[in-house]
Order: C-alpha cells, then sequence, then structure tokens
C-alpha cells in the first residue's frame, strides 16, 4: 500500500514537472475543483426483483392479493460528486473525484419495503480537453450499501459490496482560463458488485442456486456544477 | 513559468493521499459475529441470563436438554422457548451456531466465522415453578426421571431477523454437565403467541347495570352505569393494563387486557323496575381472540329484589386455552410396507399434532413400549424410550434389539396420562445385499464354489441372526441325459428345488455367516452327486454310448437366494436377495477332448462367470 501511495505521489509530481516545462503558450488554470450534481438511472433490476418477490411474499403469507404498484424498468439515482483535476497539458486533464449516489425504492402494501442503493465511488480519471469540449474516461471503485428496511417481515439490514468499474464521460464546461466556470456531462458507469455481504459480513448467495447474486448498478446520468480553476498559468514572455 | 515547488509538492500530496486514502474514509459498519449478534437477551421470571465469553459447557456425562421453540411474541425480536430439564438442573446454559438467514429467496452464511462466541447463563434456583404439573403428569406415566419445564422468552437484537440458526443448549446438575442440544431456529416456521382476548358488551341505555369480569388469576375488571346519573364507572385498578372502549360501528364497549390462560367469567347485574307491563332486556356479549377458547356457558336468571326492584343477572363463561384438546396421528412405521424397522439405521416418521405448536409448555410424551418378548427401540434424539414433543415434529426410531414376536414394539402418545394414538412394529434386520466375493473349485470333486457375503441392512452381520438364508433352483428339464451321465443317477428333483436353508448365525452344516465363518459358500457338484451319495472321482459318473464315445450335453439351471424372517413371515415366504444366476453344464467334444465344463453366470449382474473345466478319460 506504501508502495502504491508513492507511485501516485511520484506520478503527480512527474505531471507537475511537465506541467512546469511544457505549458508556455496559453493563459489557463493548472488546477480545477469543482462539485457536481448528477441524476440518472440505473437498471438496478435485481432491486425490481427483489420488490416484487417481496409482494409474492406478502401474498403467499397473508392469502390476500395485493394492489401492486408500478414500478419503473429503472431506478432513478441521484448524488452529488467532488473532483479535482490537474492540467498538466493545455488538452488533457487527470483528475480523482469521489461520487456518492443514491437509488431509493420504497414500495408500500400497508406496511413498507424501503430499499436504497447508496454508492461511495472514488474514481481516477483522464480527460482530453478541446476547447470548452471534454471526454475521456476513468477506472472507478464502488463502495456500494444496499440498505433494506422490510416493515411486513421485520427485516432490516444493510448489505454491502465493493468492486472495480469504470466510466465513460463526454460534456463541455465553460473553459480553461475562467475563474469560476459550470461544467455538463453525460457519463455511462458500468459497475457489476457481485460479492454482497450483510451487516455481519455472511456472503450472499441465491437459495436455489447458491451463486452470488449479481447487482448490476450500469447506468447512465447527467451531471452538472461549478468549478473553480485555480493556479493560472500564464504565456511566458 | 516559475514553478513554486512547495505549493505543487502539497497538491500532489493531497491527491496522492485522496486516491490512496479513500477506502479509509468510507463508513462501512461491520459487526463480528457472535452469540450476541443474534440473542440480546434470555429472560425468564424477569431473571436475565447473564453472558459470559467462552465456549458453551458441553459434556458427555448427561443427556441433552430438551427443547422446543414455542411461539414468537413479537415477529423478530421475542421468542418463546420450552426446556425441559431434569428436576436437579442448577444452571442452563444457551449459545448460538450455524448463522444462517434467509430472505426473499437469498441466503447468507459464512462458515468460517460461524463459531460460537460466548454464552448465556441461567441460574435455575430462583424462577418460579411453572411446570409443578408438568412434573407430576411424567410421575403419573411412570417416567423415573423428574423434569421441570421452563418457558424463557429469547430476545434478539432490533436489527436482527429472529432466523436462521441454531440455537445450542445444554445445563449443569450436581452432577456435572450436560450435552448440549442443537435446535434450528427459524421464526417462519413457527406460530404467533396467541395473547389476544378483548371482551365486549353493547351498553343498555334504560337500565343500571354492572359488568364484571373474573379473569383466572383472581383480577377484577368492573364497568357500571347507572340510568338515573348516566354515570360510567371502569375500575381496572387489579388490571391496570386494561381498558375501555367504545365501537360505534357494533355499539359495544370494549374491554382489552392481557389474557392469561384459563376460565374466564363475565357478569353483567342488570337492575330492573318492575312496571305493570312486560319488559325485555336484550344483553349482548362478545368474545373477540385468534386464540382457542372452549367451554362457553351462558346462564340467566332474574331474582326479586323486594318493592318493585328485580335484579337480572346473566353470567357468561367460558376457557381460555384451558384443556385444550390435541389431537395426535403417528405416521405408520414402515419399511417397504411392512411394520418394521431395522436396527441402528434410524427411521424418521411425523408425528402431527392438532392444533400444530402446543401452547403454555404444554407438550406430549412419546414412548416405546416393547409389550411382549424381546426386542427394543429408543428415540434417537432422546437417546430413551420417551420423547416430549411440543407440536408436530419428525422424529427418529433406532431398533436397538430385535424383536422376538411379531409388532411387539409399541410407539405410543400421550398427553396429561391420556393415550391419544400408538402404532404397533417390529425391530427386524434383514439382508441388504449379498456380494459375489470370489471362487474356487474342488478338483477331486468337479466341484465348483462360489462364495458371497452376506450384508446386514444395519452394517453388523450378527443382527442377522436367525435369518433363514436358502436357494432356489430351476432346471431346464427333469433327468439328466446318459450317456454322457450314468443313467443310474440320481433324478432330478422335483422343480423347483428346495434346499433346507441354513440359518444365520448358527454353527454347523445348517448355519452360515457366523463370526468365525462370515461367507457363504456354494457348490455346484456334478450332476448326480449330492450330500447322500458322494462321489469318489468325477469319472465316476460319466458314461460312454456303445460307440465308446461320450455324448454332448447341456443342461441349464436357474438359481437364486432368498431369505425368510421367521418372526414376520410366514414359512414359505422366499424374499429374493441375489440372482437369478445361470448355471451351465456341458459335456463337449474338443480339439483337446471330451472336456466337462460348468460356469455360473449372474444374470443381472452380468459380470462374474466363474467356471471349472474337467477332463474326460
Amino acid at each position: 500500500m506504501k508502495l502504491f501511495k508513492i507511485t501516485i505521489i511520484l506520478t503527480c509530481l512527474i505531471f507537475n514537472d511537465i506541467a512546469s516545462y511544457a505549458q508556455k503558450d496559453t493563459c489557463r488554470s493548472f488546477i480545477r475543483i469543482g462539485i457536481k450534481g448528477t441524476m440518472g438511472g440505473a437498471k438496478i433490476n435485481e432491486i425490481n426483483d427483489l420488490a416484487t418477490r417481496w409482494m409474492d411474499a406478502i401474498e403467499n403469507t397473508t392469502n390476500i392479493q395485493i394492489t401492486r404498484p408500478t414500478m419503473l424498468p429503472v431506478n432513478i439515482e441521484y448524488g452529488g460528486q467532488a473532483y479535482i483535476s490537474m492540467m498538466p497539458l493545455k488538452f488533457l486533464q487527470i483528475g480523482a473525484k469521489l461520487d456518492y449516489t443514491m437509488a431509493p425504492l420504497e414500495v408500500k402494501v400497508q406496511n413498507s419495503l424501503k430499499l436504497n442503493v447508496v454508492s461511495f465511488i472514488p474514481e481516477t480519471y483522464i480527460l482530453l480537453t478541446f476547447g470548452k469540449f471534454e471526454t475521456g474516461g476513468g477506472l472507478l471503485y464502488s463502495f456500494t450499501n444496499i440498505k433494506v428496511k422490510d416493515d411486513f417481515f421485520g427485516y432490516n439490514d444493510n448489505w454491502y459490496g465493493k468492486n472495480l468499474g469504470y466510466e465513460f464521460t463526454i460534456g463541455f464546461t465553460s473553459g480553461l482560463q475562467k475563474t469560476i466556470g459550470y461544467s455538463f456531462h453525460v457519463s455511462y458507469r458500468s459497475l457489476i458488485v457481485d460479492n454482497v455481504n450483510d451487516s455481519f459480513k455472511r456472503t450472499m448467495a441465491i437459495t436455489d442456486s447458491q451463486k452470488n447474486p449479481i447487482f448490476d448498478l450500469t447506468g447512465v446520468s447527467i451531471n452538472a456544477g461549478i468549478y473553480l480553476n485555480l493556479f493560472k498559468i500564464r504565456r511566458k514572455k | 513559468m516559475k514553478t513554486n515547488l512547495s505549493i505543487h509538492f502539497i497538491i500532489a500530496l493531497f491527491i496522492g493521499f485522496l486516491i490512496t486514502g479513500c477506502k479509509q474514509i468510507i463508513p462501512i459498519e461491520e459487526k463480528d459475529f457472535s452469540v450476541q449478534s443474534f440473542i440480546s437477551n434470555i429472560k425468564c421470571d424477569s431473571q436475565n441470563a447473564s453472558f459470559i465469553e467462552g465456549t458453551l459447557p458441553n459434556d458427555s456425562i448427561f443427556d441433552a436438554p430438551y427443547v422446543s421453540l414455542q411461539s414468537w411474541v413479537i415477529k423478530g425480536k421475542d421468542m418463546l422457548v420450552s426446556i425441559t430439564l431434569p428436576d436437579n438442573a442448577q444452571e442452563i446454559y444457551f449459545a448460538a451456531s450455524n448463522s444462517k438467514a434467509s430472505y426473499l429467496g437469498f441466503q447468507f452464511s459464512d462458515p468460517e466465522k460461524d463459531k460460537t462466541n460466548g454464552y448465556y447463563r441461567m441460574p435455575l434456583a430462583n424462577l418460579k415453578k411453572q411446570t409443578s404439573q408438568l412434573t407430576e403428569q411424567l410421575k403419573s406415566t411412570g417416567t423415573e426421571i423428574q423434569y421441570k419445564n421452563y418457558v424463557m422468552v429469547l430476545s434478539t437484537d432490533e436489527n436482527v431477523s429472529l432466523d436462521g440458526f441454531s440455537l445450542n443448549v445444554s445445563y449443569k446438575s450436581a452432577s456435572g454437565v450436560s450435552k448440549s442440544v442443537s435446535v434450528p431456529v427459524n421464526v417462519n416456521a413457527i406460530a404467533p403467541y396467541q395473547k389476544d382476548l378483548r371482551l365486549g358488551f353493547r351498553p343498555l341505555k334504560d337500565y343500571s347495570y354492572t359488568i364484571t369480569i373474573n379473569a383466572p388469576d383472581g383480577k377484577r375488571i368492573v364497568f357500571s352505569y347507572d340510568k338515573n346519573s348516566g354515570k360510567e364507572t371502569f375500575d381496572n385498578s387489579q388490571s391496570p393494563g386494561a381498558t375501555l372502549t367504545y365501537d360505534s360501528q357494533l355499539d359495544a364497549n370494549w374491554i382489552d387486557f392481557d389474557p392469561v390462560f384459563g376460565t374466564y367469567t363475565m357478569n353483567d347485574n342488570v337492575t330492573i323496575q318492575i312496571s305493570g307491563s312486560s319488559q325485555t332486556i336484550y344483553l349482548l356479549f362478545f368474545i373477540y381472540t385468534e386464540g382457542k377458547i372452549d367451554q362457553t356457558n351462558l346462564n340467566a336468571s332474574i331474582q326479586y329484589s323486594g318493592g318493585s326492584t328485580a335484579t337480572g343477572i346473566a353470567t357468561l363463561s367460558f376457557g381460555y386455552l384451558s384443556k385444550f384438546q390435541y389431537f395426535v396421528s403417528i405416521e405408520q412405521i414402515s419399511t417397504n410396507g411392512i411394520k418394521r424397522i431395522p436396527m441402528s439405521k434410524p427411521k424418521e416418521i411425523t408425528v402431527t399434532v392438532d392444533p400444530p405448536q402446543m401452547k403454555n409448555g404444554d407438550f406430549i410424551t412419546l414412548k416405546l413400549v416393547t409389550q411382549s418378548g424381546k426386542g427394543a427401540a429408543i428415540f434417537k434424539s432422546s437417546n430413551s424410550n420417551t420423547l416430549p414433543i411440543y407440536g408436530t415434529t419428525k422424529i427418529e426410531i433406532l431398533g436397538t434389539e430385535n424383536s422376538s414376536e411379531k409388532e411387539n414394539i409399541k410407539i405410543i402418545a400421550s398427553y396429561n396420562g391420556k393415550e391419544l394414538d400408538s402404532q404397533n412394529f417390529s425391530v427386524r434386520t434383514w439382508i441388504e445385499k449379498m456380494e459375489f466375493v470370489g471362487s474356487g473349485t474342488i478338483p477331486n470333486r468337479g466341484m465348483l464354489v462360489t462364495t458371497y457375503k452376506v450384508n446386514s441392512e444395519s452394517g453388523n452381520l450378527a443382527d442377522l441372526n436367525g435369518i433363514f438364508l436358502g436357494e432356489d433352483v430351476h432346471y431346464d428339464k427333469k433327468e439328466w441325459s446318459s450317456p454322457p451321465y450314468r443313467s443310474d443317477v440320481f433324478p432330478i428333483p422335483t422343480v423347483p428345488v428346495y434346499f433346507e436353508p441354513l440359518i444365520i448365525g448358527q454353527e454347523g452344516d445348517l448355519g452360515c455367516c457366523t463370526p468365525s465363518k462370515p461367507l457363504l459358500s456354494d457348490g455346484q457338484h456334478l450332476p448326480t452327486e449330492s450330500k447322500e451319495h458322494p462321489i469318489k472321482s468325477p469319472a465316476d459318473i460319466f458314461v460312454k454310448d456303445s460307440f465308446g464315445n461320450y455324448k454332448e450335453d447341456v443342461s441349464i439351471s436357474t438359481q437364486f437366494y432368498w431369505f425368510n424372517d421367521p418372526v414376520l413371515d410366514i414359512h414359505s415366504e422366499r424374499r429374493k436377495v441375489y440372482g437369478n444366476n445361470i448355471i451351465r453344464r456341458e459335456v463337449t467334444n474338443t480339439m483337446n477332448g471330451w472336456k466337462y465344463r460348468i460356469i455360473k453366470i449372474n444374470a443381472e449382474v452380468g459380470t462374474i462367470n466363474p467356471q471349472y473345466i474337467i477332463d474326460l478319460p
């Protein structure tokens, strides 16, 4: 772990040097920090399946046919992210961000079932910048919590899993020169969490097949926010 | 640009730590598995069990206690556990293992962490004798060991579903620690504790009256109405939790309270002003429960009180789960349709109780009794001939001694000393299978010998003692051909040939399969030889024709082995255990001269074919 940290720090220093010597032709920022609000849709069919099974179980238990609510084929997720980018070259951004997303689902049949998929997602990314246009991608590592609160069967637990994923982003910003700017991006994130434990660290498996369930959190989101350009580099006279 | 190196270094350091240190800042709450994760408390008579770090006390000196999950009080949180212990037990211990949970088609388990970490200890000295009556019942059935029954409340953490783990229980007496018993806990498989009971009545507006509810524990709840003042009085001083509510839809007053099991009475005393005309008074009582009531009685009368006053008295009485009646059905004990079980091989049957979960610490006693002769069986879980059950359950019966008489062992289910159901069966161990072991020859007698191993259902050959083992042979012809055999040979016996069976476990010529000689050997003789007429050499039985040649001949017989249980079977019963074997005897003229050949082929297995060839002179 120490070696990994040192490698990252050295990498940052190398880019720092590149920034010192290579960027001599324009007035632009060197560091950008920003925040974004995100909103999107993720498949998470498994969550909808869980809600359906819950209603099936209620019907089996009570022998009463319940009126089933309509469920969307995707789960709406929203959240926010904070990021910091470094621009060693005019057309290149390297950065890290921390994403926090929530995808809540509540089904109510007298008693309610509340499901909430909450993910903390640190990510490193590279963006190619062409003026105001940006595109790129990154690697992410998701810490996903699936909070289950079932008032009917009295089940209340927090399942969690973590896994690697990746993200592609395309969008635009108000530029490199302004101190305060805005950004708008559309992102596609591929993330599958397939090793889920409950709060007692017990491994989750599908009872019938004894296989690990797969929670596919892949989805598309729209991100918009503001940023701050710091450490502007000016043309060298 | 002049780079400020120190600022850039700090920024790089920050980014590095941000990337590499994210894992540490994610707050994921994790708990280590332990007993306390599943059981937050165990309580009995307001006495809490204490939690102790360590391994559940467990020894092999005494039998494990009987533990039964009764019902849940608050689903997922509190559960009633009924435990039956010997009278001299001093402490009881609880632990948990096999942590598994299931939820909507998912299962959670972790065998690595599935280890008991700590246990609960409950001293029994200060607990009420909740089950003295039950102990007396056991005395009345003649059980030597006296038991006490305790109903304890097992509570869980708020966030944990009371589901999918095993409760391990042992106890300590003055003499030592018992074995532990493991009971699977699954809240979905047990019924709720029927605690609801409410009584109601329709108010009388034109009369003064008093409603009195007498509970089995002696407590009273009184409601009274004064017609003149219009005042209602509700006295719940003896049952502070009791409430009075008016139901406008039913036009009824409901009295809610925590019920106890037993007989309730509800009296309605109505003051009646006698007038010149007749009066009709309608009294309406309500009983609401999801539990069971019985012995409901309603009496009403009017007594003259003097002057122009009379008192109408109506009394409603009923039993709330008192003298509850249970129905028991024991599944027929049989193996392949015969009422028998072999020794050492547990037989699982279902004892169905209606209602399926008994209440209030009640239990049904199962007992195995040998009615005559020899023979014995026990319950596997209790390792004795008695077993209390607390509702519909599967039990395992283990034969420990073969019966000397047919169906001489009886399983009896009784409640309060009254027999509710019974079944008779035998413990008899039969041959499970025979296996071909090998073959050999006795050259001077022209005999092919095949050897078999007889396997007992119980795995112990001695358990087959007394079983008859025989063979049955069918020949394809009625007499031997001559030539090649001598004409004065003994004829083929009547088809089928019945040989005197051997008796397993018996020494001597008529016995077989003894510890000193565990294998069964069977010899295929030359056509004419028998025990009564042994030959000196194979050449003695072959003759040539008038041309001085032997004659080619083939004879085929079919053989199978059978057994007969002298206790359960009629004498002629033959239970096929191995075969058919094809025994082929042939005399052929080969390039190397005349040969006699006998070959034994298992028609079903098809893999054994020992043979024996001798040259004819």
